[in-house]
């Protein structure tokens, strides 16, 4: 049985099932097969989201109402993420994430109008930074260096969030304006390929959002999670697929009572994970999605795709540590998930300023 | 705490060493890693220095009164620099042992020079696509022909594969006999027959040289055999403490140089907010457990010099060190951010490079195999 498959079921409605088929059916066909390519040219072609939105991957984030594509249903996105993390491609779903999860999103609700020109048809993208807030905004124009924005080389438009009398705040800036200097970021460890550059601004014009920079972490937060989730799941799938077919001292690996011990261990946690995404899940649905339980989930499920990504890269042995095999493509990416502005050092501190308010 | 394990003498070579890794590694070893191996021109420089000489004899270009302490130094110092020099502690602590023990004089007088001089180049190679714990299961043979053998196999997983001019190689003499028809030879590439394949792609260790090898009907003269015909998995058994304790130095020495690079990069500077307690106490924690990793290190070392490190010891030193090394990288990452995780900074490399350690050399389920026969279980 696919362990990946299960998990979520009782979320999603056939249209979620009937979006997941062919967003799985573009992503392996189209994009899996360039992934060598661009993590080697260590840049991601600017048509993918043009692509993307083809396909309706792109503008799931906003209602009808607000010119998206769909009905206002987080459920959407999850899918999106889950097919792209599900074989391999963590660096495109984080780069889906900041253009449509965080870049649409933010940029469009009743107040500020409609979704960016072309941002709905992939033709305008959208950077998003999730480091720590190292910008200072003085008024309207904001300086400072910001390292790893993601689609950063690709993006129209960035969302910065910036210090404002010492409280963050979030901004939208011109990536193109003079003032700006940007360059690819080096290399991760993975995921690869993602587009990534880094920025250096000193007073550049930026229009100030409207949604606090508790609302952009709290989104940021449960789309790593759910992403992270699907991560940990993809591992486990992995190796329980590869332990039951290599051999060792005449036993399938998945013999060995160690290996079932691990697996065994690994299954119960995502399990209970899954109650916990699910009930974020619908509580996004429905508006409800509070900053602790973002939080709770992004911190949980980083440290799953973790340890799913550790536990079956060795139960892999030599094969784990080579990108011929999936079960390292995810290694490389857990590693990114915990450290990035949506993972645990960030979480914990919320949880813990609203255990403590 | 203080190291006893090594003499004045030690310390003055460690020195060295380190103005040598300095100067002929440090400024090329991304060119190395993009290149996917150390360039020749390395081990040449590694030859002048005597790093390749470490143990052997000076009659056949060894570097005098050295031991595998010297080597244990290295490996720290390299470490300490953010270096990864796998490919020299294959050459050293690993391939070395078996000509100085197993290889006749006539070989010796052979090989070793050109060991020692940096004109070849050797691997171990024993895993196979279908054999990697199960080292009896293995599957290439070695069938006699007249003067010769012809050798038909595949090896994987072999660590300086590209760069060898040298290969031990593990066969099967005799595939009915089990352990007892595993033999050692020496295959001198070129050679017709053999063929290389290209080079992993890896998470980390990129600047080591890895690949499969391929045999078909390789002829390999029967006077290039270590030892005796039908001991090789027995060799291979005695030589594993000290590879497993390389291991195991290279680990601790990489944790060591983390948890050196992250307190630096958290130390407070001119103007800069102090770290936070977490941080502190997560660095504190790597710390202790470092102490203990040394210490251990530092009795095996001993225990190896007195020439009486157990099989079964130097084991739980490998899976102490490897685990502690995969704690320490990763708790270290957590503290740095997404900056940390570039695949050229320190902290990135340390984090990839760390985690084949739990595998290679003998899973730490392999190692766990062996802690647990020595208890009697
Ligand atoms: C970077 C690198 C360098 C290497 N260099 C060399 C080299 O120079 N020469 C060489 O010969 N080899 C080399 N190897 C190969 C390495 O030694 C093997 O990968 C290792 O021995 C594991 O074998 P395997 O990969 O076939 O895993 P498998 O044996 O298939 O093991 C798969 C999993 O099953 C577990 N397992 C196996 N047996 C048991 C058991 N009895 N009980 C419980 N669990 C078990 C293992 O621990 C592992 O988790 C290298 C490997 C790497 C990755």
């Amino acid at each position: 049985m696919n362990f990946l498959s299960s998990g979520l079921a009782a979320l999603y409605e056939p249209e979620h099932e009937d979006f997941r088929e062919s967003a799985r059916r573009y992503l392996r066909t189209e994009v899996l097969p360039q992934r060598q390519q661009w993590r080697d040219a260590g840049a991601v072609p600017r048509r993918l989201f043009a692509d993307l939105a083809k396909i309706g991957a792109i503008g799931l984030a906003v209602g009808e109402a607000e010119g998206g594509a769909a009905i206002k249903d987080p459920r959407f996105r999850a899918v999106l993420s889950e097919e792209a993390v599900g074989c391999g491609l963590d660096g495109i779903a984080l780069m889906l994430i900041a253009h449509d999860d965080l870049g649409v999103e933010l940029l469009t609700d009743a107040a500020a109008g409609p979704a960016p020109a072309g941002a709905l048809s992939g033709e305008t993208v959208i950077g998003w930074s999730p480091g720590p807030v190292t910008a200072v905004a003085d008024g309207a124009r904001l300086s400072g260096e910001v390292n790893g924005v993601i689609n950063g080389n690709l993006a129209d438009l960035v969302i910065v969030a910036a210090r404002s009398e010492g409280e963050p705040a979030l901004f939208v800036i011109d990536p193109n304006a003079e003032q700006v200097k940007r360059r690819r970021s080096s290399a991760l460890v993975g995921p690869e390929p993602c587009d990534r550059a880094d920025f250096r601004f000193s007073g550049v014009a930026a229009q100030r959002l409207e949604r606090s920079y508790a609302q952009a972490r709290r989104v940021e937060q449960m789309s790593i999670a759910i992403a992270a989730r699907a991560g940990a799941r993809n591992a486990l799938n992995l190796t329980l697929a590869y332990t039951a077919e290599r051999r060792a001292f005449g036993q399938l690996i998945s013999e060995f009572e160690n290996s079932r011990v691990v697996l065994a261990e690994l299954a119960a946690e995502l399990t209970l994970l899954d109650l916990f995404i699910e009930r974020c899940l619908r509580a996004a649905t429905d508006g409800s999605l509070t900053g602790l339980d973002a939080a709770i989930a992004a911190l949980r499920a980083t440290a799953a795709y973790r340890r799913a990504a550790d536990q079956g890269v060795q139960l892999h042995g030599g094969y784990g540590y080579m990108f011929d095999y999936e079960i390292a493509h995810s290694y490389a990416a857990s590693g990114f998930f915990a450290i990035s502005a949506g993972g645990s050092a960030a979480a914990r501190s919320t949880i813990a300023a609203e255990l403590l308010r | 705490m203080r190291r006893t394990v090594f003499d004045p003498e030690h310390e003055d070579f460690r020195g060295r060493v380190r103005a040598f890794l300095e100067a002929a590694v440090v400024p090329e070893y991304s060119d190395w890693e993009r290149a996917k191996r150390p360039p020749r021109r390395f081990w040449q420089r590694a030859a002048k220095f005597g790093l390749l000489g470490i143990g052997v004899p000076a009659e056949f270009g060894g570097l005098e009164g050295s031991n595998f302490r010297h080597s244990a130094i290295v490996t720290e110092e390299a470490q300490a620099a953010g270096l990864a020099l796998g490919g020299l502690r294959i050459h050293t602590d690993i391939c070395m042992p078996y000509f100085l023990e197993y290889a006749n004089r006539r070989q010796q007088a052979r090989w070793l020079p050109r060991l020692t001089g940096g004109d070849a180049v050797v691997a171990l190679a024993i895993s196979e696509p279908g054999a990697g714990s199960d080292i009896k299961g293995m599957n290439t043979r070695a069938r006699r022909e007249g003067e010769d053998y012809l050798v038909s196999g595949a090896k994987t997983f072999i660590s300086n594969g590209l760069e060898a001019d040298l290969i031990i190689l593990a066969v099967k003499t005799d595939p009915e006999a089990g352990r007892s028809g595993l033999s050692l030879v020496v295959v001198e590439a070129p050679c017709s027959g053999f063929a290389r394949g290209r080079a992993f792609d890896k998470i980390g260790q990129h600047a080591q040289d890895l690949a499969e090898l391929f045999f078909d009907d390789v002829r390999v003269p029967i006077a290039n055999r270590l030892g005796d015909e039908g001991r090789g998995f027995e060799y291979l058994t005695a030589n594993l403490a000290q590879e497993r304790l390389s291991i195991a130095i290279n680990s601790q020495a990489a944790a060591a140089a983390t948890l050196a690079v992250t307190v630096e990069a958290m130390r407070a500077g001119r103007g800069e907010p102090a770290p936070g307690q977490h941080v502190k106490f997560e660095l504190a924690a790597c710390a202790a457990e470092l102490s203990a990793g040394q210490a251990l290190v530092d009795t095996a070392l001993a225990a190896n010099a007195g020439g009486e490190l157990a099989a079964a010891d130097a084991a739980a030193v490998k899976l102490y060190c490897t685990e502690l090394q995969g704690r320490v990288a990763d708790r270290c990452l957590q503290l740095h951010g997404p900056d940390g995780y570039g695949a050229e900074t320190r902290i990135g490399r340390a984090f990839a490079d760390a985690r084949v350690s739990r595998i290679y050399g003998g899973s730490s389920e392999i190692m766990k195999v062996i802690v647990a026969k020595e208890l009697g279980l």
